[in-house]
């Protein structure tokens, strides 16, 4: 099996009603991403991307943005979720040998359809759709209200993880909601959507893209300088919501346990120097601290209540601001794994000191049915 | 409507509805508006990519094929080939239904009429455009015949100023 590198990036400011169509925005951040790997669209074996029918309100959602992504006459292909996957998937095909120049795209742009508007409908259709009041936010609150009965944890605890993220996504530049001076009283103040969650728990769909440009160790080896290698990959996937333990990540903790084996990570607090995790809202992100390894269950609170997950802290968590920070559906967890390879480099704003080993987290699904985990490092 | 529509007796149904109302979407400024807007003064407008030559029409803001933006803008020709085209079946009421409105009842199209589309590429683009072609019987059109844009009669800078194409020449058929 060949080894996998990542050579370049791009992310788009994560902004509302940007003025730019969606093929715009793609070609901005996959020109970007080829620019910065130093590759020409010549170079490039294959490309996939990422977006949803649903959310683009157009079947086939990649058939126009062939030209934007550069496939024009490529091997291409499509991930419809996140665009993690895309990168799992891109990550597939040069592991196969197949091909050395892989690039990976991912956008949604909320504002043309709130993503909130349909969530129902990943609902199975004779029960629990037929009550309208189930949707993403609801469930996500049912899923809150499971973890807090198990673990302890109460509303100032979820709100303790926004105010860390909204005050380290002021530091990024490219981030969505940014709240310097946010604190729990302003969080568990702000709407209630539905209890326990309030509107700074959740995260605010928004517009964005992502790239990312992978590349075989030969081919890595010719571009690019520093690249950051994918050491481990680990992806799996739950049960529907109703017939599952909702109050645990059990497939995020498969996911993980599959990536650590294939990096030869043994004690994942020690051995991980930051993780980008995909919070949808605030109470997954302890659920993922669990399903991790970072702590034993039910003890997220205590990491938080001791500022063990800030930046400066013994394993940060999102120093980019999570999804909390802006929530652009199928390029969150895409940016995730940019950040990461971002600390790995040296190169954010909220820096990470010393930071050689990364983990990002991607999710999809209610209730983050869908999990899957990418270990980078500076080194194979 | 068979192939669209099978009901089966053995399963329950559970009905829903999609707003796909609430969909919207972005067209890239300075492209499809300054299309539009032209039609006004009878012109077809397209874009020119400066790096392979190629002109699209309606206008593409990127050149899949140079992976480049596509910023100027030319004029090109009212004249143009048919590719393909379809004919229709005999129009009935309630079957054609544009933006809303039914073609037939509103008088738009007559009952029985038979509309022809034709896959259009107008001279020295490189995409084509769907458009009605009028005052030719079905049975005259061939591929590969010439064609011109067909104006309405007051042009007002809407999409719908471009009527359709006929025939540029008289049809000779024999």
């Amino acid at each position: 099996m060949k080894r996998v590198a990542i050579i370049g990036y791009a992310v788009s400011r994560l902004e509302w009603d940007a003025e730019k169509t969606r093929e715009e925005a793609v070609f901005e951040v996959a020109r970007e991403a080829m620019r910065s790997a130093g590759i020409e669209r010549e170079d490039l074996g294959t490309a996939i991307s990422a977006s949803t029918d649903f959310l683009d309100g157009r079947t086939i959602s990649n058939c126009m943005l062939i030209g934007a992504s550069g496939a024009y006459l490529k091997d291409e292909s499509k991930a419809e979720e996140d665009g993690m996957y895309a990168a799992l998937y891109a990550a597939q095909r040069i592991m196969s040998g197949v091909h050395d120049v892989a690039l990976a795209v991912s956008h949604t742009h909320s504002w043309i359809f709130n993503p909130h508007q349909v969530t129902q409908y990943m609902l199975e259709p004779w029960f629990d759709r037929q009550n309208e009041l189930l949707n993403e936010i609801t469930l996500a609150a049912l899923q809150a209200r499971l973890y807090m009965s198990r673990s302890g944890a109460d509303e100032e605890h979820l709100a303790e993880v926004c105010v860390k993220n909204l005050r380290n996504a002021a530091k990024n530049p490219a981030a969505f909601r940014k709240m310097a001076d946010v604190t729990v009283e302003e969080v568990l103040e702000s709407r209630l959507y539905s209890s326990p969650l309030t509107e700074l728990m959740i995260a605010p769909p928004c517009d964005g893209a992502a790239a990312v440009i992978l590349a075989s160790e030969e081919a890595a080896k010719e571009f690019c300088d520093d690249p950051v290698w994918i050491r481990g990959i680990g992806n799996a996937c739950d049960r529907y919501l109703r017939d599952r333990d909702l109050g645990r990540l059990d497939s995020l903790r498969i996911a993980a346990e599959r990536a650590y084996r294939m990096a030869g990570i043994e004690e994942p607090f020690r051995q991980i120097d930051v993780a980008e995790v995909t919070e949808r809202f605030a109470h997954q992100e302890f659920m993922a601290y669990e399903a991790l390894g970072f702590c034993r269950e039910g003890m997220g609170k205590v990491l938080i209540e001791e500022g063990m997950t800030e930046v400066y802290g013994e394993i940060p968590v999102n120093p980019s601001g999570g999804a909390l920070s802006g929530d652009p559906v199928c390029a969150t967890g895409m940016i995730r794994l940019i950040e990461a390879v971002r600390q790995i480099r040296g190169e954010t704003e909220n820096q990470v000191e010393e930071c050689r080993t990364a983990l990002a987290h991607a999710q999809w699904g209610l209730c983050a049915q869908k999990n899957l985990v990418f270990i980078l490092g500076d080194r194979l | 409507m068979g192939l669209i529509k099978e009901k089966f007796d053995k399963t329950m149904q559970v009905e829903g509805e999609w707003n796909i109302g609430a969909y919207r979407w972005k067209a890239p400024e300075g492209y499809l508006d300054e299309y539009v807007r032209n039609f006004k003064e009878r012109k077809i407008i397209g874009t020119l990519c400066t790096s392979c030559g190629r002109a699209y029409v309606p206008p593409r803001e990127i050149c899949a094929r140079c992976f480049t933006e596509t910023t100027e803008k030319v004029e090109v020709s009212q004249y143009g080939e048919v590719l393909a085209f379809l004919v229709s079946p005999p129009l009935e009421k309630g079957k054609v239904v544009i933006a809303g409105i039914d073609a037939v009842q509103a008088g738009f199209l007559k009952e029985g009429e038979r509309i022809i589309l034709a896959m259009v590429r107008f001279e020295g683009t490189a995409s084509s455009m769907v458009l009605p072609l009028i005052n030719i019987e079905p049975e005259k059109v061939r591929v590969g015949m010439k064609v011109k844009a067909v104006w309405a009669e007051e042009c007002q800078g809407k999409l719908a100023d471009l009527v359709g194409v006929e025939p540029a020449f008289e049809v000779k058929y024999e």
